[in-house]
């Protein structure tokens, strides 16, 4: 198997997966689906009236009748395209084909920054804003738990190595969200190191490289929080990869050749554990993504955790429906993108093993 | 895996060898008693909780009340004040009551709130207060048809007539210790910066009831800012309470949660690697999409539109993690598949599903037993997380909702810290030994290091 024909085989899964995971949720929110779908169909078929008697009022002419005839049209032609006419699994391949070209219908209560009340533009004003900030947060995990499980792994009994399950109990019991509420009384209002919360100072600076600068100072506190909750766990299982490695036969051979313990630590041990540490990262997206989201909300963070939060108190459930798909789609993307990444980096999979 | 003999004893030891092992335990049963301790003594202020009238008497946003040795003259408890009531008049239409009380005052800082408190057989027609400063000046409250207990809010007409009278105009936003304030500090423009003056104070309470009316209990409480172990909330409900009654509901979610995922997950993934095959990857592809899917975002739909019960909310947080354990079984299963002694029930002509009971599930239970103890702190967090995005199950009390609480009302900002540090210590101290026991244990079988 090529390294092609295993890109090739994981689309596949993971497209499978993505359906899968889109038919577990519409089986578990089918009845509300239905009142959404009405509600916008009723929110649209107002609006098209409103148009019509405003065109109407201008030419002189208001006939009633004729009006509301047109409404029931439009009305009707809304219900068949969104399928609440047919067969359920006619509304079941309807909702998946309208979920996969992201058409969730309109928010109840929420409007987007430019106005717009679509479910999917409201999303797509936020969505970049999450993306940084877990990507940052997940990237600095990775790194910062690598050295420290290496280090742990290779100065074995000494404090680093007692460091790590320390910080892995802290992984387990921390939730991200309360230490970054925490960071925000002490750091941000107790002695005004950090800003508490937002995106950039208001107003936001013109100058890009000053936007930047300000962006990542607001950035500074949520990923402190989630770097600390999550860097344990990571580098505590780097540590027992590593050390597993450790016991092989080849890395003896290489000791017993007289390679430089760090010429056999990054050459040989991390080159073969690798792709079973591509396979955690995985794990460990999947693990901390919870955590990241709602970190958001305790820092005012304008992504799609706020925006959920936000959601759930204004009882905004198309929003709250459309976030979890975007979300799917996001956490499937990053574990794709993983598995991308592991079979470039095994050896079997690029000879064709 | 090791290739030590199976069986709880080893587990027991494994635990109970080492230091930490036994800290855990203890723990754990200090918890499960807190948990029954809290429901038996709270057992009616449960119901109670989110009724904002029940907490009236209390004071609201008190610091822990080991405060008060950091800085006795500015942090103090609450004081409650008993006096004797005296008949005025009485005719066969009204009767008037006076209640006199006389107190000193010598804290650096007015009271939160001052409340009165007047029990009487039958309800009170009108209530006039006269709170007389140190200095002689005079404040006169008035309402008619008062409840029992009232605070300052409830007079805050009368109140802001006199705040406006001295400095003026009335501030943007009055709150119980800005009136409270006003009656403490001293007349003119600076009545409401703070000072206070020290002295004896006067407060006549003058009722008027219904003839034959008995005063059957009477108090006059200066609200302190200092209140019970871990202070209080902005409704006066004291978080010690709050803590205590949420973690029963926390013990029980993480259990349930952890028990069911992991009994599911180790029986769908010892399975699918003991049988390999088809089943196996069919069983692998199902585990792949529980596994991807973002567990959060569900749980906050599924917890939205169902509105679920605590058992609920279990049985759906088991549906989506249970994947994570089965991962594990598998690979567990499918290396004991390799051994001699499945082989030889193989050719004994054994029945696969009793070679599964014998062989497989003994040697996969060391784990589950690991994970079981991993899984409640993970079942605790996401529940806690749930009811801190205001999700939590109907009529439960959780530290999640209680910080849900301190976010809303802008706790960080006001510096409210005892408000957000209490309950969320409780949920990594609840988490602290099942993570020990988990990894002692995960340890000692897999061999740990």
């Amino acid at each position: 198997m090529g390294y092609r024909t295993y890109l090739a085989k994981q689309v596949i899964v993971y497209i499978t997966v993505l359906i899968a995971a889109m038919s577990i949720l519409y089986v578990f929110t089918y009845p509300v689906i239905q009142t959404v779908l009405r509600k916008t169909i009723q929110d649209e078929a107002l609006h098209f009236k409103q148009a019509i008697l405003k065109h109407a009022s201008g030419h002189g002419t208001l006939n009633m009748t004729k009006i509301n005839l047109e409404v029931h049209r439009y009305e009707a032609q809304l219900i068949s395209s969104y399928g609440l006419n047919r067969p359920v699994y006619a509304k079941y391949f309807i909702q998946m084909y309208n979920l996969i070209t992201f058409h969730f219908g309109n928010a109840y209560y929420l409007t987007a920054p430019s106005g717009s009340r679509k479910v999917s533009a409201i999303i797509a004003a936020y969505l970049p804003y999450t993306i940084i900030l877990f990507t940052t947060g997940t990237l600095i995990v990775i790194f910062a738990g690598t050295i420290i499980g290496l280090l742990s792994a290779r100065y074995a009994g000494t404090f680093w190595d007692k460091l790590v399950p320390t910080i892995a109990v802290i992984h387990s019991s921390l939730p991200t969200w309360w230490l970054g509420f925490l960071f925000i009384a002490a750091l941000a209002y107790g002695i005004h190191a950090f800003p508490p919360g937002g995106i950039t100072s208001v107003p936001p600076p013109k100058n890009p490289l000053m936007y930047s600068a300000s962006m990542l100072y607001h950035m500074a506190l949520p990923l402190l929080a989630f770097t600390i909750v999550n860097v344990g766990g990571f580098a505590y299982i780097i540590r027992s990869l590593v050390i597993s490695t450790t016991k092989e036969d080849f890395v003896v051979t290489a000791k017993a050749r007289g390679l430089s313990d760090s010429r056999i630590l990054y050459r040989h041990i991390l080159k073969t554990a690798s792709p079973a540490i591509s396979t955690q990262v995985a794990l460990a997206i999947a693990g901390s993504f919870a955590g990241g989201l709602t970190t958001e909300i305790v820092f005012n963070w304008h992504g799609l955790g706020w925006l959920t939060y936000v959601a759930i108190l204004s009882n905004d459930l198309p929003v709250i429906l459309g976030i979890t798909f975007v979300l799917t789609v996001i956490l499937l993307l990053a574990l794709f993108i993983d598995e991308l990444v592991k079979g470039y980096l095994d050896p079997r999979l690029k000879v064709g093993e | 895996m090791s290739s030590a003999e199976t069986g709880i004893k080893l587990y027991l030891n494994t635990v109970l060898k080492n230091k930490s092992g036994i800290i855990g335990v203890a723990m754990i049963i200090l918890f499960i008693v807190l948990s029954i301790y809290g429901m038996a003594a709270y057992k009616n202020v449960a119901s109670e909780w989110n009724n904002a009238n029940y907490w009236r008497a209390y004071p609201k946003v008190a610091m822990p009340a080991w405060m008060v040795y950091f800085n006795p003259n500015k942090i103090f408890l609450t004081k409650a004040f008993v006096s004797k009531p005296k008949t005025l008049y009485s005719s066969s239409s009204y009767e008037v009551v006076q209640v006199d009380y006389k107190f000193r005052w010598n804290k650096g800082s007015a009271p939160s709130d001052v409340v009165f408190y007047v029990g009487t057989s039958s309800p009170i027609e009108t209530i006039n207060i006269v709170w007389k400063k140190p200095d002689g000046a005079q404040v006169t409250l008035s309402q008619s048809s008062p409840s029992e207990a009232t605070d300052l809010l409830s007079y805050i007409s009368s109140l802001d007539s006199y705040i406006s009278s001295q400095i003026g105009y009335v501030p943007p936003r009055v709150v119980a210790s800005t009136l409270s304030k006003a009656l403490f500090g001293y007349e003119g423009k600076g009545l409401l910066n703070g000072t206070v003056e020290k002295g004896t104070y006067e407060a006549k309470i003058t009722l008027v009831v219904p003839p034959h009316t008995k005063v059957v209990a009477n108090k006059l409480y200066l609200e302190g800012n200092a209140y019970g172990i871990f202070g209080t909330d902005i409704y006066g409900r004291p978080l010690g309470i709050g803590i205590l009654l949420g973690l029963p509901n926390a013990l029980e979610i993480g259990f349930l949660t952890s028990i069911i995922s992991v009994i599911g997950g180790v029986i769908i993934g010892g399975i699918s690697g003991y049988l390999g095959g088809k089943t196996d990857s069919a069983i692998n592809w199902v585990t792949l999409v529980m596994l991807s899917l973002p567990i959060l975002p569900f749980l906050v739909v599924m917890s939205y539109v169902m509105r679920p019960t605590l058992l609920m909310e279990a049985l759906f947080i088991s549906f989506l993690v249970w994947s994570f354990y089965a991962i594990i079984a598998r690979s567990s299963a499918q290396s004991i598949r390799k051994e001699v002694y499945v082989e030889a029930d193989k050719v004994l002509g054994i029945p696969s599903y009793r070679t599964f009971f014998t062989h497989f599930m003994p040697r996969l239970t060391p784990f589950a037993i690991a994970y079981t103890a991993l899984g409640v702190p993970a079942g605790i967090i996401l529940v806690e997380t749930l009811a801190f995005l205001g999700l939590a199950p109907p009529g439960l009390i959780t530290w999640g909702a209680i910080l849900n609480g301190a976010e809303q009302n802008f706790a960080a900002v006001n510096g409210w810290w005892w408000w957000i540090l209490f309950p969320g210590l409780m949920i990594i101290l609840v988490s602290i030994p099942f993570v020990i026991i988990g990894f002692s244990i995960e340890r000692g079988i897999f061999g740990g290091r």
